[in-house]
């Protein structure tokens, strides 16, 4: 059976819980809904004209209530907005998505962002700046090596401390064949083979919902 | 009322809530156009800015023909040009942290 999306046909699994799910969570019709109060952001789309991604942050925020359940209103606004702006700075996409999912029961929430464009290896090959694996370009791009100059690698930097350290999350990067999973205590590389390999870059968040206050001039000041 | 024609209003512009070093470009583009020597740039009701933004908005000031007078900069959104002003070192996120490597075949 196939389910079409914003010009996407998906495969949709036997089991029918799995393929309600999908359904519910692929349906980006109610997004723009004003009274949308779900638990849930569905997959959306994020558009490739860089002008018409306002609403679509402030509705993500409005949805969100600002963010006040999830680090605060300037912590959820500032890691959004990095890392989209990461998306448009750097992969070069056809397609990107970002979805949400906050479970009160299991006291967490899930932020994703998808792109399918040039990887992170792949961004920084482009400026002559490659690595041999995947995993040490993830490593890097974390640590804040940029292709941009002085002033720039401070995007996913301050983003993967402010999760991290700040909210006491947890990230999972997954670019080409390399994945990296940061939490607060720990960092582990995986090196993937070409049958795991993602064509675009995959970053997924888990934080504690509600998620306590975070003060982001503890990470972004000397 | 009187509207000044060298005044412009960010949140009006943009949103109240600035990302993005393309809306940074898009502001700039409107101060450009401004025919005065001298442009008001009013942050009122604008609440939150990430770094990005900051970093763009700042280098494009210091590029500009344009004298830009800020107000109504609320204390957080001076911090973050603070920030950008005065780069920290970025965070040691491995170092600090058990690491583990693992092989996917």
């Amino acid at each position: 059976m196939l389910l079409v999306r914003n010009n996407y046909a998906v495969k949709l699994p036997r089991n029918s819980n799995v393929q309600s799910y999908i359904e519910v969570v692929t349906n980006a019709a109610r997004f723009d809904c004003q009274s949308w109060k779900k638990s849930y952001l569905p997959l959306v789309p994020l558009p490739r004209n860089q002008d018409e991604v306002i609403s679509i942050l402030q509705t993500i925020y409005r949805i969100h209530d600002n963010g006040r359940s999830c680090g605060g209103e300037d912590a959820f606004k500032y890691l959004i907005g990095e890392l989209v702006e990461n998306i448009y700075e750097h992969s070069e996409f056809s397609s990107s998505w970002v979805m949400a999912q906050a479970y009160e029961r299991g006291g967490h929430m899930d932020i994703c962002f998808f792109d399918d464009g040039i990887t992170i290896n792949g961004c920084f090959r482009k400026h002559g700046m490659g690595y041999e694996r995947d995993s040490e370009a993830i490593r890097g791009a974390i640590e804040g090596v940029t292709t941009k100059g002085e002033g720039r690698g401070y995007g996913l930097n301050s983003n993967v401390a402010i999760f991290t350290t700040g909210m006491k999350g947890a990230i999972f990067i997954v670019s080409g064949q390399g994945a990296v999973e940061i939490q607060r205590d720990s960092f582990i590389e995986y090196d993937l083979e070409k049958t795991y390999e993602l064509p675009g870059t995959l970053i997924t968040v888990r934080i504690p919902y509600p998620a306590r206050v975070v003060n982001i001039y503890d990470y972004l000041e000397k | 009322m009187i509207i000044l024609r060298n005044r412009l209003v960010v949140n009006q512009i943009l949103s109240q809530d600035l990302a993005l070093r393309h809306n940074a470009r898009v502001l700039f583009d409107r101060i450009e156009s401004v025919q005065d020597d001298t442009v008001i740039l009013d942050f009122k009701s604008v609440k939150t800015m990430t770094r990005s933004f900051a970093h763009e908005y700042l280098s494009k000031k210091s590029k500009s023909s344009k004298l830009i007078k800020e107000v109504n900069v609320s204390p957080n959104i001076r911090r973050m040009f603070n920030v950008v002003d005065n780069p920290p070192d970025k965070h040691k996120l491995v170092e600090s942290r058990t690491v583990a490597k693992f092989h996917m075949d």
